[in-house]
């Protein structure tokens, strides 16, 4: 590098650092501007593509690979600032063992699933891969096949995979990873709300005076957002901040009011909460008699075990959940009334004087306080009724809807809601929070998509934990994974994930960049391309939807998701897949490939090539001879379009760094439901909850009801999962990144030190994690980041060689059917 | 002009965020870090610098020793610039 040159390139990288901090900028480097001909670097923003704050990045090319990365100075999100995972979003696609090739299990050249990996084409894969789903739909029909999606599709592959799947194939055996982390909060936002996602925005966080984290460990998990709370705690001295947790975590640090719990327990420490309130007289009577209704709900609901489970025969309400009946307000102050300070103290192993003070935060009505909840709330077994009960405290409070008072759901992923919720790839939705069990929504979907009357099935398909259970016990044949790692995600790897994917009777295929677990353990993976290989968008946890071009090519033979799932609809006619009689009263859809039906349907392949922004790659659109994510998206928009879940044009994203939904005339929406913000809400309606017929929220009667699975006289700790700061889920991404992986290599069992000593065990002692299911070995951990109360111990579960689903249960909350994966029972043995 | 050695390849800068009244402590010990210009700062909480590094380990463990020293509270990463393949070329 020329020393001028290299003087320009520490300029620019102050000046980026300097705008970020906020700080002035001495006059050379405010001049300078980012130069492509000086520094040969092509410049382009992109949605980072880890989790679900969606910060932006900007992303340097050169000679088609990723030279140079740093925080996107214009997102409203992270305001040129990266967490350690973004910083190396450069390095993700070159991993040594990147896949490049379709490889089929084989032996004497033939499908075996015992066989080899063998290298094939395209071709051969695919057509092994339609006969193996075609005898599945022969010989047992829609059920027996599935897709396993994820919420790290773009908009436009989840959207293409739903009709690939409800309109092609005719089957709801569709779902995505999301349902293992946000399900409970999509259940809690219907049945309070009536419609999905955060009424909120990010920028809460500048205006709120309190910040209560329920089960969110923000300062690994969502970096940028804990840097905004940060800044705003420390610039203004009365603001507070309570952490909540089983165990402490890093964002202890900064915690006003620190508080343990007993796992669970959160359930009853929020009724309490509730009873304060109105003990108090802190309701605010004129919104809640304007806005709200009172229901009590169903109890005694089970833990989503197999039906023959004990638990689960024994559970009043294990078939009907989600139901409720109205009541009034009074029966309401009367349920929460049994929550006194005393009896939650004696349950939750906090102590009165603190639950005092964090019940004021909400009770004061001078105090703005956001509430931010992530995986503690949501994979919990009463993980809907945590998100209900949240949002009791602030509806009873009118505390909603406005600048800093703020019951925000964090989502993990970085479009669970752009891509997950938003479309519906889940196996009881579709796109805009409709849902197959409707007449109605069926109709207007198979109006949108141009299809005949009675193509999308009517029953919904089996979720997320049913898929493994399905596929262990041969119902599921015939099996898709895109994007996820599930055979190390999901609970109870042992008993329930692999000897499904083994069986014999199935045939299971992994898209994916690297050979994960899942990947070696299929029967024919598919090389994927990843990120900035492809045009993608994202939505993210502030109803942010962002997009990007396709800035550098896949290696080799990889493809990118999006064409897989339209190449493949290639490969099957209406003739083979649709009903004889539908086909009968819709004769000019009879001998038509889904490809035909499904993408050259008039929508999807109306917008020519010419649409792409000049000098950008668009593999794709290449491909198949149109633009196929405009096609795609604009086909999608029209579900949300004039039904509260507006989206802008698909240029307007390219322009912009992301809109927040709904938008309307251009004009996007910060605080949902309250006049003024909300395009919906009619003036002199103040605050309208439009998701429900009446326009009132509901606040829900629920009580606190154990856990699945306690600590006993064996297994007598209990064991929580969940991620840490530099590993991405699995890892199979941030592993492959050898300064990530030497940041944190391994897996660790984090233990309370007198818990250690009364098991003889030493800091670094190799150790076996067993439950009743199975067992790991790994080492201990008592000087961690994270610090468990006695009676804890708390692994992620990012590394492969450390798969701790394999001691987890696959107990889930009825109504949502997420996993809970914070609470079972080990033990900590020596080795 | 300075020589061949001293032209590492990597080149990140980062905001220093320390306690507000140790900012004049902070800084000198910043400076005597290798490879760790000090760039600028707002007098108070926040530092702006600059590593030049000759590979990624190094600034990984430059990051992590500056993460350490008395006062600072964290550092936060915002540009990088990684020119293995153009040096090679440049000086080759």
């Amino acid at each position: 590098m020329s020393f001028s040159r290299r003087a320009f390139i520490k300029a620019q990288a102050a000046f980026a650092a300097a705008t970020a901090a906020g700080l002035p900028i001495t006059a050379e480097t405010s001049n300078i501007i980012t130069s492509a001909e000086k520094t040969s670097l092509h410049w382009n923003k992109a949605a980072c593509r880890f989790c679900g704050t969606g910060c932006s990045v900007h992303v340097a090319t050169k000679d088609g690979r990723v030279v140079a990365t740093h925080g996107d100075i214009k997102s409203e999100v992270n305001r040129g600032l990266n967490c350690v995972k973004g910083y190396f979003l450069s390095k993700i696609l070159y991993g040594e063992d990147r896949l490049t090739q379709p490889l089929l299990r084989m032996s004497n050249g033939k499908y075996d699933k015992n066989g080899e990996f063998t290298p094939v084409s395209w071709e051969q894969a695919f057509t092994v891969m339609a006969d193996k789903f075609k005898q599945a739909l022969k010989n047992k029909g829609p059920t027996s096949v599935g897709m396993f999606g994820s919420g790290q599709w773009t908009v436009w592959e989840g959207y293409a995979a739903v009709k690939l799947m409800k309109a092609g194939f005719r089957s709801n055996n569709i779902e995505p990873n999301a349902r293992h982390c946000m399900a409970s909060a999509v259940a809690g936002f219907m049945r309070t709300f009536g419609i999905d996602e955060p009424m909120g925005c990010y920028d809460d966080l500048e205006h709120a005076d309190a910040f209560v984290l329920w089960g969110s460990n923000m300062a690994e998990m969502h970096p940028i957002l804990w840097t905004r709370l940060t800044d705003r705690r420390l610039s203004y001295p009365h603001v507070k901040v309570a952490v909540l947790s089983t165990y402490e975590h890093r964002c202890f640090e900064l915690a006003d009011i620190p508080v343990i719990f007993t796992p669970q327990t959160d359930l009853a420490i929020l009724n309490f909460i509730a009873h304060y309130i109105i003990s108090n007289d802190k309701i605010n009577h004129n919104f809640v008699n304007k806005h709200v209704n009172f229901r009590l709900g169903n109890q005694d609901i089970g833990y989503g075990l197999r039906p023959e489970h004990p638990l689960q025969k024994n559970a009043e309400f294990a078939d009907n959940p989600g139901g409720s009946k109205p009541i009034t307000i009074d029966e309401y102050a009367d349920f929460v009334s049994k929550y006194t300070a005393d009896y939650v103290s004696k349950l939750s192993g906090v102590s009165v004087d603190k639950l005092n003070q964090l019940a004021e935060l909400y009770a004061d009505p001078k105090i703005k306080v956001t509430s931010f909840w992530t995986m503690g709330f949501n994979q919990h077994t009463r993980g809907v009724w945590c998100n209900n009960l949240i949002y009791n405290i602030h509806l009873l409070t009118g505390k909603i809807s406005s600048p800093g008072n703020s019951p925000f759901s964090l989502t993990g992923q970085p479009s669970a809601c752009g891509t997950a919720r938003e479309v519906g790839t889940f196996c009881h939705r579709l796109p805009a929070d409709m849902v197959v069990k409707n007449p109605e929504h069926r109709a207007t979907a198979e109006k949108i998509w141009s299809i005949p009357n009675n193509i999308i099935p009517e029953k919904p398909g089996f979720h997320a934990v049913e898929h493994n259970r399905m596929l262990k016990d041969s119902v599921i044949n015939a099996y898709w994974i895109q994007v996820n790692n599930n055979l190390q995600a999901a609970a109870n790897l042992n008993q329930e994930g692999y000897p499904g994917y083994r069986n014999p009777d199935n045939f299971i295929v992994v898209s994916d960049a690297y050979p994960t677990v899942t990947a070696q353990a299929a029967d024919l993976i598919l090389p994927t391309a990843m990120w900035i290989e492809k045009e993608g968008a994202y939505g993210n946890a502030e109803r942010r939807t962002q997009f990007w071009h396709q800035l550098v090519k896949a290696p080799d033979d990889a493809k990118s998701d999006l064409w897989q799932l339209v190449e493949f609809s290639k490969y099957f006619t209406t003739d083979e897949v649709w009903p004889a009689d539908i086909l009968d009263k819709n004769p000019n859809f009879k001998n038509k490939t889904l490809f035909d039906v499904l993408f050259k349907n008039g929508h999807v392949d109306q917008y020519s090539l010419k649409d792409i922004a000049e000098g950008y790659d668009n593999d794709e659109s290449q491909a198949f001879g149109f633009y196929l994510q405009k096609g795609l998206f604009e086909e999608y928009a029209t579900f949300g379009r004039g039904h509260g879940h507006d989206l802008a044009s698909f240029e307007a994203y390219h322009e912009t760094r992301g809109l927040r939904w709904p938008v309307v005339d251009g004009k996007e929406t910060k605080w949902r439901y309250r006049e003024g913000f909300d395009p919906y809400v009619k003036p002199g309606q103040d605050i309208y909850f439009y998701g429900k017929p009446d326009g009132r929220a509901i606040i829900f009667a629920l009580p606190y009801e154990p856990p699945a699975e306690s600590p006993d006289n064996e297994y007598d700790l209990w064991l929580c999962t969940g991620r840490v700061l530099e590993h991405w889920h699995s890892g199979s991404m941030t592993q492959r990144v050898p300064e990530l992986f030497m940041a944190f290599p391994d897996a660790v069992v984090y233990m309370h030190p007198e818990d250690a000593r009364s098991r003889s065990l030493r800091r670094g002692d190799a150790v076996k994690v067993v439950s009743r299911r199975g067992a790991i070995q790994s080492r201990i951990e008592t000087r961690g980041r994270n610090k468990p109360p006695k009676g804890l111990v708390f692994v992620p579960w990012f590394d492969a060689s450390q798969l701790i689903n394999k001691v987890t249960l696959d107990a889930t909350d009825p109504i949502s059917k997420q996993t809970d994966f914070k609470k079972c029972a080990v033990k900590v043995v020596k080795v | 002009m300075p020589n061949n050695t001293s032209l590492l390849p990597h080149i990140s800068s980062i905001i220093i965020y320390c306690l507000p009244e140790k900012n004049k402590q902070v800084i000198p010990t910043l400076q005597s870090q290798t490879g760790t210009e000090v760039y600028g700062t707002d007098g108070k909480g926040k530092i702006i610098a600059l590593i030049e590094s000759p590979d990624y380990s190094s600034l990984m463990n430059s990051l992590k020793t500056l993460s350490h020293l008395p006062y600072v509270i964290s550092c936060q990463l915002v540009f990088h610039y990684a020119a293995d393949e153009e040096v090679v070329h440049e000086f080759f």
